[in-house]
């Protein structure tokens, strides 16, 4: 039971000064699935990666991958993309291999470097040096060469050109394997829709909705990107 | 190939009807063996869930089957992809007439068209093009019969 | 892990320290062989005076551009590279939270030292321009200073080492005290840095009244570096050893404190943008 799912969460809460950010999140992500995390703007996406990876503490409640709350053990497994730019500016594309490799036992360097050539990044070239979309599909390699147990991409293709984001779409479901989960969270619902298994609908902290695409398209006679502009109505 | 998907309907529906489709045109030939789960889902850039759900699915037509460790195969029965073809034609023709229904064309009429257009064809290598817009005209006189 | 940590906060920050260190050698090279010449020429043209005069004023300038450029790279490498943007990179890595601390401390503790080493050496070379010194003042002067300890009658060579694991200890008790204000203040979700410095102020009276009360107690003053016992202790040896090791059990306390609350805070209560 406790090894079907890999994530974990009960109860989960986070409250800042005046808000809640994550109010009462139940859910349990088994392996094998690629899951879409889809909410509007400040809905709790962000705040739930950011408790995944032990970027910030949970007020109430708990998450818990593959059994154990986020720390070293849980940072092993999991491979994670933030949405902002976070790697060191003065770092060569090569240097942040290496140290990827350095510190990830599951790193496999030849195949961020063949992605690198495949998308046309200079290895050489310093980060400060490239342009905001390249940055992204370099953080997002780096967290694709990992052979990780789960993917926590957060946003992971807002700033990409739209054959990139083919390309990057394709890395993902190139990179499925049957134990690992991805969760994906994204307000560009149509783009990943075809390479999501389940939806998740996030709203103001507490979640919507939770089923297969493939249910929702039956049931509902739509695209889940309809879908969720309906029940997203404003 | 292209794998293009409409919104409404569930992927992997949409996903065992191509395939089907290529069994079917002889793409991939009877007794063949079909590309893997990972193949197919990279080249049509889906999840391979969805795309195991589709096999699974046309597994359960019988059109293709499953050998433990080679993979899957299509049908030796040449019978039932024929028969195959049979219902996806019978399913189109289906689909066009309730079109012509809504249409307001009447059967003896859409036999015409059918018939017109099969000679329109013929000729079209010749370079004709001006019986399209009769038909045209025709279709509308089946416009007003109906109101 | 630790050692990648180290060697990657070494290439981190050598980047920016090694060229600036490395700088105010090749300035003081420059003058002492500039001065040198001027020293030889007797008559001083208004050319030469007024290079001297910027050249001078650039070295002021390098020397405390080495210190404040130190002491703000141990708190940005910190601030910015644990608890910032870049701290979610740091902070996905399998290290364990002390294991950060230790290796920003370690390379900090260095840091500082070189710093002080480097300037030293820089005020070496410029020294052998005075006629009146000996080119080696400098080195003769170390040499007595450390050679006065195994003379002395009472265990020299003990308070020798005790003397360097007292300036080890400080150096790394002030480091880790900026560490824990900033851990304490990033736990905050507004005004982080102004936190931060509040936090450092409670620290700093914190300590003192602990000094003041261990003064109280035992007679022994710990200002950095100097100290003074006056415990009634029968012979001088026993005042001495002592003395300094309340001082270096202090300042390991305070090293264990800090260290411990900046673990805390790291492990418990990261709170990232």
């Amino acid at each position: 039971m406790m090894n079907e799912n890999i994530l974990t969460c009960r109860n989960l809460s986070k409250n800042y000064a005046h808000l809640s950010a994550l109010s009462g999140i139940n859910m349990n992500i088994p392996r094998g699935r690629i899951i879409g995390l889809l909410g509007p703007n400040g809905s709790g996406k962000t705040t739930f990666m950011k408790i995944a990876n032990g970027l910030i503490v949970p007020s109430e409640g708990e998450l818990l991958i593959g059994g154990h709350r986020p720390g070293p053990e849980t940072k092993k497994i999991v491979s994670f993309l933030p949405a902002t730019e976070y790697l060191p500016s003065w770092m060569s594309v090569e240097n942040l291999v290496r140290f990827f490799s350095d510190f990830f036992t599951d790193f496999n360097s030849e195949k961020a470097k063949g992605m690198l050539k495949r998308l046309d990044i200079d290895p050489k070239a310093r980060l400060k040096t490239l342009s905001k979309g390249t940055k992204e599909k370099v953080q997002l390699i780096l967290a694709m060469s990992r052979e990780a147990e789960l993917y926590l991409l957060d946003e992971p293709i807002g700033g990409v050109d739209p054959a990139a984001r083919d390309y990057i779409l394709n890395t993902i479901i190139t990179n499925y394997n049957e134990s690992a989960s991805v969760i994906i969270s994204t307000h560009l619902i149509a783009d990943v829709e075809k390479v999501l298994d389940d939806v998740i609908f996030i709203q103001n902290g507490q979640i919507q909705l939770c089923r297969p695409v493939d249910e929702i398209r039956e049931q509902e006679g739509k695209s889940v990107d309809a879908y969720f502009r309906e029940v997203f109505r404003c | 190939m292209e794998w293009n998907f409409d919104n409404q309907r569930p992927i992997y529906t949409q996903l065992a009807e191509m395939i089907r489709m290529c069994i079917i045109t002889g793409i991939y030939q009877p007794g063949s063996r079909l590309p893997s789960v990972r193949e197919l889902a990279n080249e049509a850039s889906v999840n391979p869930n969805t795309m195991q759900k589709a096999l699974s699915e046309l597994e359960r037509t019988g059109l293709i089957y499953a050998v433990r460790t080679s993979g899957r195969f299509v049908t030796e029965d040449e019978e039932k992809i024929a028969s195959a073809r049979r219902e996806l034609a019978e399913g189109e023709v289906e689909d066009f007439l309730r079109k012509m229904r809504d249409l307001g064309i009447q059967k003896d009429e859409v036999i015409e068209l059918i018939r017109r257009a099969e000679t329109d064809k013929r000729s079209e290598t010749a370079g004709a093009s001006g019986k399209t817009g009769d038909t045209g005209e025709n279709s509308r006189t089946g416009d007003v019969y109906d109101e | 892990m630790l050692k990648k940590l180290i060697s990657y906060e070494f290439k981190a920050t050598g980047r920016t320290l090694g060229i600036l260190y490395l700088a105010l050698i090749i300035l003081s090279c420059v003058c002492r062989l500039i001065f040198g010449l001027s020293a030889f020429d007797e008559g001083t043209n208004f050319a030469t005076g007024v290079s001297s005069i910027i050249l001078i004023f650039l070295y002021a300038m390098l020397i405390c551009a080495v210190l404040v450029v130190t002491f703000l790279m141990i708190i940005q490498r910190f601030w910015k590279n644990l608890l910032q943007n870049e701290g979610y990179l740091m902070n996905m890595l399998p290290v364990k939270s002390w294991q950060h601390i230790a290796s920003k401390l370690l390379v900090s503790v260095v840091w500082t030292f070189v710093s002080v080493v480097v300037v030293f050496l820089s005020i070496l070379i410029l020294s052998t321009l005075s006629v009146r010194i000996s080119p080696n003042f400098l080195g003769e002067f170390l040499k007595d200073l450390i050679g006065v300890f195994p003379r002395m009658g009472f265990g020299g060579t003990y308070l020798l080492i005790m003397g360097i694991v007292i300036l080890i200890l400080a150096v790394a008790s002030s480091i880790l005290q900026m560490y824990t204000a900033m851990s304490i203040g990033q736990t905050q979700n507004r005004y982080k840095i102004l936190c931060s410095f509040a936090a450092y102020i409670v620290l700093s009276i914190i300590f003192q009244l602990i000094v003041s009360l261990l003064t109280w107690l035992t007679g022994v003053i710990i200002p950095d570096g100097l100290v003074v016992t006056m415990v009634n202790t029968t012979t001088a040896d026993q005042a001495i050893y002592l003395g300094t090791s309340i001082v270096a059990v202090y300042y390991l306390a305070r090293c264990a404190i800090l260290f411990f609350i900046t673990n805390y805070c790291l492990k418990n209560k990261l709170n990232l943008e």
